[in-house]
């Protein structure tokens, strides 16, 4: 998958705006799952498969994030070295 | 409480046999999606589920999010894909499957040669991990 994938693309350009408006969205809906299509929240669902199944109606091609709220950081022990950098 | 028993591979660790596919959540239709067997680790010192990118392929994943990785020197954005997971017990001889629905899991990059995958604390954390090293076996009930 390159980065020029429409669908990487989506999720890298959504990641950046869910940063911008991190610290909003932990404050007001911590535990939370944010659907995102083209820059803007969708919605904010209570469960990633409650996100998950609302983008499967409304975005059937497939173009879609979904982030969750959450200030835990993913550590893989170990293992960390193995993880290759994304993008910025 | 399902259980299920793994063995120790002294130079790998505890090695249990996970299902993963596709999330029931994203299929279209009424056909299941196909779950693929796979070895994995169970490792206390991952805190998130994380896969091969081939396997990541061959499951049929689709690329869903970022998340920051903490690595010893930085911490950097890696890809979060959505999948249902499976764990085997037994029930009265019988063989049975338990899928954990909608688990976020990152790459994997640079496996061991005898595992695709390691079951991180996001999984483990649901249930009771025991280590019996003399037995080298391991058990886990969720």
């Amino acid at each position: 998958m390159s980065d020029d994938d429409p669908l990487v693309k989506e999720v890298d350009q959504n990641f950046v705006v869910f940063e911008q408006k991190f610290s909003e969205l932990i404050q007001e809906s911590p535990g939370k799952f944010v659907l995102m299509h083209n820059r803007e929240i969708i919605e904010i669902c209570d469960t990633i498969g409650e996100a998950l199944r609302l983008a499967r109606r409304l975005y059937p091609s497939g173009i879609f994030s979904v982030q969750e709220i959450t200030p835990k950081r993913v550590n893989l022990g170990y293992y960390s070295n193995a993880v290759r950098k994304f993008s910025d | 409480m399902p259980c299920a028993n793994f063995p120790i591979d002294p130079l790998i660790g505890p090695l249990i046999e996970l299902g993963i596919s596709a999330p029931v959540s994203e299929t279209v239709g009424g056909t299941p999606p196909s779950v693929r067997w796979i070895k994995a680790v169970a490792d206390t010192g991952c805190t998130h589920t994380c896969v091969t990118p081939s396997i990541i392929s061959s499951a049929g994943l689709r690329l869903r999010g970022k998340v920051k990785v903490g690595t010893p020197f930085q911490t950097i954005p890696a890809k979060i894909y959505v999948a249902d997971l499976y764990l085997k017990y037994a029930l009265n001889k019988t063989i049975l499957e338990f899928a954990f629905r909608d688990k976020q899991i990152t790459e994997f990059l640079n496996p061991a040669p005898n595992n695709d995958a390691l079951i991180g604390m996001d999984i483990l954390e649901i249930g009771t991990l025991i280590v019996n090293g003399p037995m080298q076996l391991a058990t886990f009930c969720w």
